[in-house]
């Protein structure tokens, strides 16, 4: 087997609670490789939040390592670490709307990334911009590229976050809850868009989901996160076929619950 | 529908703001027609005879030296329209320049100078304040500028501080970290336009405020050194008022409460056709 | 008003003790009217301001000078009447015997004149006043210690006097030229003939003061002052003064003709009436310090002061008639009024220092700087400044000798203040000046209105010769101190000042425009005309005569050819006081003189 584009070892993140250091993500270690798609589950408030800003540097990792293609990102000063975010690790928030600044028209902030990765002039920036949404699947990308945010649908925004995400064909994607705020059929919409377009890329995705029929769907392998720490791992068939963990067990019972219901 | 419809779409429908925004238009052609020469050019002249009362010649009568009140209360639209767009610019820019440091870094030590100073500079009485400058800089006619716009961005500085710490952890502000913007890009394309509705409010208080503090120090003679101005007219009426002549008074406080209060309209139909969460919805 | 009426009340209670100390006594009042109750006599004077201290060696305003003259003596005062002003002899015998050589002054003192009574004193009785108190009283200003006002009238004229300075201003050691010949015999040995010197003796800075008070209240003396003037002080503090007649005051017959009385203009004020009564006139004078123009002309026009200096602002509703100054006719039924001219005049000076306007080395330049000087004082409008500003009762005159003096020349060419655009335009363009090349002119003056105003004014005159408007910059200052060291530093291009006359000779004003008194000295415009200058050298040492007024009439003259001010105006001070009251105030050189003969009581003429 090839060596992982992540590894992730015995990573923490603390968080100062009344004085009292907590930790929210314990000691979890994880591997992906290229164009593989691993699911994060676990219900909300285990850590998965919280692993997915520590991989992008955006909350300090007091413990562990996060390996990005042999390079430790935990130990990368903040000015290295702006390079590789966006060129070789990128993230996709749970709420589209919240993620595109209001005041900007979302061509400009694809734009960015291009302009500040690709080092491409304001006009290449733009063309490079209206090709990506092209390729998220947008007919009418020249509208879409003067719109301001509020101006969209929210699978449109979302697609147009997942632009951004992918403008540099990244090593690494991390999709926080993707689809949560979308519809159903919006929903199956944008995971196909996701996963083709990292499939060509060669990008590796870590899809954090509450949504089991999701991680059954799209993912490979699964890690199961209960309280801050991976309970369990495994391959997705294996997973719903035989669980280990008691917990995952009951987060499929519940799952299957919920699909009655 | 894009945002300049919209605001444009919500002043219509508010009677009170499109009054203040006609009253405020009216004084800003006036500034413009003084600022471009074409009216109120004779405010200096002393071609009448001492107090004579409004008549044709002298549609508001003359003050003390025949020099004609109608002309100094015009040129005075242009200076306080200067001193306003100066001050309401310019320390809003400082406002937001600083407050956005303090709560980007907040609970750093740049949050701590920024704050310590704006401290400083709230705990000093303002007129003391600006009296002191004012002295410092001996007889120069941007004293009181100065001394506006050093004291006038704290408050805008406290409140971009706060929604700046808000936005920090919203996650179009996380998105654009990781998409890998360096600070300073964050702060001043993502952040800081999301303070404009702040902004826009401060500014257009800073404005009301520097018009209405350059009357105060122009009577007091610490403001305008050089020109004429609703505050050095209302000076002039205290030596006259009591002898009978409310020309230079009536004027300049009538020109003064008619501008103010246009604006006030304004700012408060702006402020309601600004607030982003109308925005959204 | 409620200041006054707390004064009151607190004031009353000595007095009402005192009264009946002196009834018990068995003294009664000297003069008695013919109602049944005591003539007490309260005289209430209205004042514009307050001094700080009451010691003599810091009189140096109006207001402490004022109150300095009527709590101690002097040796000379001027006469009540007399104008222009001239000297009396008040604690000295007569005026001063002058040795041949102009160097030597010898002055009797009046015998039998006592100090009040005060506890610094043996048993607390006022001793005499002696020759040595003089010695003593003026060797003060020359005491560091004493943190002294009034030195420069004496600096460098009285043999060892500033050696005495220099010598630890010990008062045991003589001064040579300051001597006490015996104890009513004074003798000044002047280092160079000063003939001003008398008048520096009618000044509250040369009163007469008792060495055990200075040396019993140390600073304290400032508000306890212990004196042998006409009255003697009960209360003292920001609000007022409160004064009371002085019983042991040497007894002077008030005489019209020796006070220079002049029945054309002063009849029908009820002076004739005090003929060869004895002043002090009032038995208590209540000082009033009210700083608020509106507020002390309320209190006046409500009764609670007798007296008022009126404030411009009220000249309008006051006067009835300019030329000359009439009362309203509804004021006239309760008040009388004086139109006392300042002996002094407000002039704004161009700074000759400064070569965009004054000397230049360029001769050719320089002629043409004059050009433009002269054309700025041709535009000037001084009927219009006087009309604006002093209600029109200023007067105009050319020069630097204002009319209070006695050296003024009525009959003098007045074209100097004449308004000429014409010449003034020909002026500019027959020496090459337009619009283009005119300097800007930096006129200074302390922030305020009406300096504002006047500021305003001259820039619109220069505007009706083509001086354009953003070529007259305004140069102002947050206080007037913060000014004057900007004009004493030479900073300032035009000089707006007053100048009031230290003593009523023209040298005073002479000595404006003496080379040597360049700024930091009085001289602000900086002039430096060396036919000036010695013709000043050589009159300052000369007693007043015809020869002398020639010569100052030639500098006049000097000053107006070369253009070096714009001059001037004195300004005329309207004075108010009650119909009842026999008096005639003054604001100048009589200043506080005039209270002794103020008689509240002998209602002078048609009352009410």
């Amino acid at each position: 087997m090839k060596s992982p584009v992540l590894a992730v070892r015995d990573l923490s993140v603390f968080l100062q609670d009344g004085g009292q250091p907590r930790a929210v993500v314990d000691t979890i270690s994880f591997e992906l490789h290229e164009g593989e798609i691993l699911a994060l589950v676990g219900e909300s408030g285990c850590g998965k939040t919280k692993t997915a800003e520590a991989l992008m540097g955006l909350v300090p990792t007091a413990a562990g390592s996060i390996e990005l293609c042999g390079t430790n990102l935990a130990a990368l000063p903040e000015a290295r670490l702006r390079r590789v975010r966006g060129r070789d690790i990128s993230m996709v928030f749970q709420e589209p709307l919240t993620a595109l600044d209001p005041v900007f028209r979302t061509g400009n902030q694809i734009a960015d990334v291009f302009r500040r990765h690709r080092g491409l002039g304001r006009a290449e920036a733009r063309r490079a911009a209206l090709e990506m949404l092209q390729r998220v699947g947008f007919a009418d990308a020249g509208h879409v590229l003067r719109s301001y945010p509020h101006e969209l649908s929210g699978g449109m925004r979302q697609r147009v976050v997942i632009a951004m995400a992918m403008a540099c064909r990244p090593r690494v994607l991390v999709a926080d809850e993707p689809t949560t705020a979308l519809d159903v059929t919006t929903q199956a919409q944008v995971l196909a868009r996701l996963t083709e377009m990292a499939g060509e890329a060669g990008t590796a995705i870590l899809l954090i989901t509450h949504d089991l029929g999701i991680v059954a769907h799209y993912c490979d392998r699964a890690a199961v996160m209960r309280m801050g720490r991976i309970v369990e791992q495994a391959g997705v068939d294996q997973l719903f076929a035989q669980p280990q963990h008691p917990y995952t067990a009951a987060l499929l019972g519940a799952a299957r619950g919920n699909l009655l219901s | 529908m894009n945002a300049e419809r919209r605001i444009w779409g919500q002043l219509r429908d508010d009677p009170a703001g499109l009054a203040g925004l006609v009253v405020v238009g009216l004084f800003l052609l006036v500034a413009m027609a003084v600022w471009l020469g074409l009216i109120g050019q004779d405010w200096s002249a002393a071609d009448g005879a001492r107090w004579e009362t409004p008549g044709p010649d002298h549609w508001f009568g003359t003050n003390i030296l025949g020099q004609d009140i109608f002309e100094r209360a015009i040129y005075s639209v242009r200076t306080a329209f200067e001193i306003g767009l100066v001050v309401a610019v310019s320390s809003t820019l400082l406002g937001a320049l600083l407050g956005a440091l303090a709560g980007w870094y907040s609970h750093s030590w740049v949050d701590g100078a920024i704050l310590w100073l704006k401290g400083v500079l709230d705990s000093i009485p303002f007129y003391l304040f600006v009296a002191a400058v004012a002295f410092a800089l001996q007889g120069k006619g941007w004293a009181m500028h100065v001394a506006m716009i050093a004291t006038f961005w704290t408050t805008t500085g406290r409140l971009v501080r706060a929604e700046v710490m808000k936005l920090k952890t919203r996650e179009f502000v996380l998105a654009a970290r990781t998409i890998g913007l360096p600070d300073a890009l964050i702060l001043g394309r993502h952040v800081l336009p999301n303070t404009i509705h702040i902004l826009l409010v401060q500014a257009s208080i800073a404005f009301v405020a520097a018009i209405k503090t350059e009357v105060i120090l122009s009577f007091l003679g610490l403001g305008v050194q050089d020109g004429v101005s609703w505050g050095l007219m209302l000076a002039e009426s205290t030596q006259e008022v009591l002898a009978g002549h409310f020309s230079n008074f009536l004027a300049a406080s009538l020109m003064l409460f008619a501008l103010l209060m246009g604006f006030n309209l304004l700012a408060d139909a702006l402020q309601d056709a600004f607030d982003p969460k109308q925005a959204s919805q | 008003m409620s200041r006054l009426w707390t004064h009151t009340r607190i004031a009353w209670p000595p007095v009402a003790l005192l009264a009946l100390v002196m009834a018990v006594a068995g003294c009664k009042p000297e003069r008695s009217s013919e109602g049944p109750e005591p003539a007490y006599r309260v005289y209430r004077h209205a004042m514009d301001g307050a001094p700080s201290s009451l010691d003599p060696t810091h009189a140096s305003n109006l207001y402490a000078n004022f109150l300095a003259v009527n709590l101690f003596d002097t040796l000379y005062r001027y006469k009540y009447l007399a104008r222009p002003y001239r000297l009396e002899a008040n604690l000295a015998d007569g005026l001063p015997q002058v040795s041949a050589d102009g160097l030597i002054y010898t002055i009797r003192t009046k015998p039998g004149v006592h100090f009040i009574d005060d506890p610094a004193f043996p048993e607390g009785k006022g001793r005499a006043v002696r020759a040595e108190d003089f010695v003593f009283s003026i060797k003060r200003h020359f005491d560091p210690a004493t943190r002294a006002q009034g030195a420069w009238l004496w600096q460098g004229r009285i043999v060892g006097l500033d050696e005495w300075k220099e010598n630890g201003a010990d008062y045991d050691e003589e001064v040579p030229g300051l001597r006490a010949v015996d104890d009513r015999t004074i003798q000044i040995q002047l280092i160079s003939p000063f003939p001003q010197l008398t008048h520096t003796l009618a000044q509250g800075f040369a009163a007469v003061v008792p060495r055990e008070a200075v040396q019993s209240y140390g600073q304290e003396f400032a508000v306890h002052p212990v004196g042998s003037g006409p009255y003697r002080l009960l209360s003292f503090n920001s609000a007022g003064a409160v004064l009371e007649r002085n019983p042991r005051f040497r007894q002077e017959p008030f005489s019209l003709e020796a006070e220079g009385f002049d029945p054309d203009s002063q009849g029908g004020l009820g002076l004739e009436e005090l003929a060869d009564r004895v002043p002090p006139f009032a038995d208590r004078i209540e000082v009033e310090f009210i700083a608020e123009d509106a507020a002390r002309w309320n209190a006046f026009i409500a009764g609670e002061v007798d007296f008022i200096k009126v404030p411009v602002s009220q000249f309008d509703r006051v006067l009835a008639s300019r030329d000359p100054p009439t009362l309203s006719p509804d004021l006239a039924e309760r008040f009388r009024l004086n139109a006392n001219l300042e002996s002094g005049f407000v002039h704004t000076d161009f700074n000759m220092d400064d070569r965009q306007i004054g000397y230049h080395p360029d001769p050719d330049q320089q002629i043409r700087n004059r050009a433009l000087r002269c054309a700025i004082i041709k535009a000037f409008d001084w009927p219009r400044r006087n009309e604006v500003f002093y209600y029109g009762i200023g007067e105009v005159f050319p020069g630097i000798i204002p009319p209070m003096t006695l050296e003024f020349d009525a009959d003098q060419d007045r074209a100097p203040v004449l308004r000429d655009l014409e010449g003034a335009r020909d002026l500019m363009s027959s020496h090459g000046w337009h619009a283009g090349n005119l300097p800007v002119l930096e006129y200074g003056f302390p922030s305020s209105v009406t300096e504002r105003q006047m500021f305003e004014q001259f820039r619109s005159f220069m505007a009706d010769i083509g001086y354009p408007q953003e070529k007259i910059r305004p140069l102002t200052y947050a206080t007037y101190g913060d000014y004057a060291r900007a004009y004493l530093n030479r900073e300032v291009m035009l000089t707006t000042t007053g100048w009031t006359m230290d003593y009523p000779d023209a040298e005073n004003t002479m000595q404006l425009f003496f080379g040597p008194n360049a700024a930091p000295g009085t001289n602000t415009a900086n002039y430096n005309n060396e036919e000036f200058n010695r013709l000043y050298r050589a009159s300052a040492t000369m007693q007043a005569s015809p020869m002398r007024t020639a010569m100052y009439r030639n500098m006049n003259r000097m000053v107006v050819d070369d253009c070096v001010t714009i001059s001037g105006i004195s300004r005329t001070l309207i004075l108010l006081w009650r119909r009842e009251l026999a008096m005639l105030p003054d604001r100048s050189f009589v200043g506080g003189f005039f209270l002794r003969f103020a008689d509240p009581e002998s209602a002078g003429g048609e009352a009410e």
